[in-house]
């Protein structure tokens, strides 16, 4: 115990040493997720942005006649004239404006595109988008072109079946005056502006707003991110010591339990740092996060066991690496794909079934789970956070006895 | 009263790295053990010294399996490794006081074994900044913590100037001279002729050997297989 005790001292000596260099790094981090937060407030805050019209740029025989038509109908459509603007070019200009961001997209509509479908025959419109069709636009796009391709096909499925049953069945009514009405009919339906269409965001109880989920995303991501400044703590352990550690009565828990607490002194300087700064920037530029009416400080001290946990698997990935290079290596590839999966960049309900439950099995995930919970002031998740953390610092003292012993 | 070394076999996997090595070694002898890289040197210091579990043998001194023993092994025998075992960030003073007593450090400070390695010189400066002599002095100071009978030395003095060797081989002599026991492995001259016995490890067996200093001997046993 008294060996133990030193060896606690000495290490957290030694972490102390770290210090103004692992501040400096945790402020940088703390700086560019503040900076990221601030961003994506800014993007999801203002009506002004939210009303800013999708637009898109139309490449293709614009003259042609029923192609005019439409377009001319769709814009003077109030919906789709505030959310849609439609800019006629050839595929040059539409190229060279999609790169300087000037349009969102572009179709390219083929010649004789109108004709072509009356005559039944497919002629796929190209839609090309900067993101290379893996953004949420392009796949919206594509949702929207099939919808669409389905109700003309059924519509049209739907006159000719009419005009065949006037045909058969009332002689004294024209059949292609009769099939004449039922388009002029659908179309007036269609194009009733109060009924046509809208789209509501729903906001029940119990879910996150988009801030809150991004602040989680971001706490979680910095966590596992300021790992990489702790670095020189574990690079420049001695196994030699370990083992005469082990020998003289210190095993490999111990060991790991010492050097833990030493990593844990770090990261609450680190946490204690960042909560400030963000309290201060959350301050400065009146960014409002809904979940967190109770207070920064509240969320900081219930996202501890989180960092606990995360600070455990930080350590056993160190464990298990070894050298800085593959330390740091190992961190920030650990980092970036258990974020991705634990839904840091995009949200996990984007992600297929396998995958998200495979991302919230993880650490990373079930730490995303409880810090969404904690904002929800839900309980839930702080037991499975608690056994990881026993899990990992399990194996990382597994991990020392293998090392001290070879 | 001497220590007795008997029947210590080690495998790593199939590999039978020692065949029932045994040997004798009585108090103010120092018993050099040599052998090519890869023979079993270190492993047998290692199993001597409890990093390693042997898979059987025995390391008998004043009637008790030291082995079995971690307590007593710990209180009686001390080990100084290749590396360095040191916690590179912090002094040299912090790193002898994860070893030493605060009262126990002092003394030895004072006018006991650290003074004789002239660690007093650099007990401020950080184990990272010093010299490879320094840091294997601060080693064996913090091996000796315990004023141990029987001291273990893996190729002690590998890579450090003659300035640093010879202070270092005048602190074992002084430790044998008060009655110590020496386990070391080398293939340093300069070691060896510190010694009184030596024993060759091959092919897993350890046996006597009669170092004479002449290297081409040497080199030309230490290769056959």
């Amino acid at each position: 115990m008294k060996r133990f005790l030193t060896y606690v001292r000495l290490q957290l000596r030694r972490a102390a040493r770290l210090l103004p260099r692992m501040l400096a790094v945790t402020l940088l981090l703390a700086v560019l997720t503040a900076l990221s937060a601030l961003l994506i407030a800014g993007l999801h805050a203002g009506d002004k942005a939210a009303a800013e019209p999708v637009r898109i740029g139309l490449v293709g025989d614009l003259e042609e006649n029923m192609l005019a038509e439409g377009l001319q109908m769709l814009e003077s459509m109030d919906s789709s004239r505030f959310s849609i603007r439609f800019e006629p070019m050839d595929e040059t200009e539409a190229a060279a404006a999609l790169r300087r961001g000037r349009i969102d997209g572009y179709a390219v509509i083929p010649a004789g595109f109108a004709e072509a479908m009356m005559r039944g025959e497919h002629r796929p419109i190209r839609y090309v988008s900067a993101s290379g069709g893996a953004d949420l636009g392009a796949q919206l796009m594509r949702e929207l072109a099939e919808t669409i391709s389905r109700l003309v096909l059924e519509t049209e499925n739907a006159v000719y079946g009419a005009q065949d049953y006037v045909a058969e069945k009332i002689p004294e009514i024209n059949p292609y005056w009769a099939g004449d009405m039922l388009v002029f009919r659908y179309a007036l339906r269609l194009m009733d502006r109060e009924r046509l269409y809208d789209l509501e965001t729903a906001d029940p109880d119990g879910a996150l707003s988009l801030p809150g989920y991004y602040l989680c995303g971001l706490s979680l991501l910095f966590l596992m991110l300021w790992a990489i400044s702790c670095a020189p703590l574990f690079s420049g352990r001695s196994r030699e010591l370990g083992r005469l550690l082990q020998a003289d009565g210190l095993g490999a828990a111990g060991q790991v339990l010492a050097e833990f607490l030493s990593y844990v002194l770090l990261m609450l300087c680190g946490l204690l740092a960042a909560g400030i700064l963000a309290g201060l920037l959350l301050g400065r530029f009146g960014l409002r996060i809904p979940e967190l009416e109770v207070g920064l400080p509240h969320f900081v001290l219930g996202a501890l066991p989180t960092a606990l946990m995360l600070c455990a698997l930080q350590f056993l990935l160190f464990e298990l690496a070894g050298g800085t290079v593959g330390g740091v290596l190992l961190q920030f590839l650990s980092a970036v794909l258990q974020g991705y999966l634990a839904g840091c960049f995009y949200p996990t309900s984007m992600f297929p079934e396998g995958l998200r439950r495979f991302g919230a099995a993880l650490p990373a995930g079930a730490g995303m789970a409880r810090l969404q919970a904690l904002l929800l002031h839900d309980p839930a998740g702080i037991g499975v956070v608690w056994l990881w953390l026993a899990l990992l610092l399990t194996a990382a003292a597994l991990l020392r006895r293998r090392q001290n012993r070879s | 009263m001497e220590a007795e070394i008997l029947d210590i076999q080690k495998k790593y996997g199939r590999k039978e790295v020692l065949r029932g090595t045994s040997f004798r070694i009585a108090p103010g002898s120092c018993l050099g053990i040599l052998g090519a890289n890869g023979s079993g040197k270190s492993t047998l210091l290692k199993i001597l010294a409890g990093v390693l579990r042997p898979n059987a043998g025995r390391f008998l001194w004043q009637g008790e399996d030291l082995l079995r023993h971690p307590r007593l092994r710990a209180s009686q025998v001390a080990y100084v490794p290749q590396g360095t075992p040191l916690i590179e960030e912090l002094s040299a003073r912090d790193n002898l006081r994860l070893w030493y007593e605060p009262e126990a450090l002092a003394r030895s400070l004072d006018g006991g074994v650290l003074r004789q390695l002239g660690l007093d010189e650099f007990l401020r400066t950080p184990a990272n900044q010093l010299s490879g002599g320094m840091r294997k002095r601060l080693s064996i100071g913090c091996a000796l913590a315990n004023d141990p009978v029987i001291l273990l030395l893996d190729e002690p003095t590998a890579a450090l100037d003659l300035v640093a060797k010879e202070r270092i081989l005048r602190c074992f002599e002084n430790f044998r001279q008060s009655g110590g026991l020496l386990i070391m492995a080398s293939h340093d001259p300069w070691e060896l002729e510190l010694c009184d016995e030596w024993r060759l490890l091959r092919g897993g067996v350890l046996e006597p050997y009669a170092y004479t200093g002449e290297r081409s001997r040497l080199i030309r046993d230490l290769e056959q297989p």
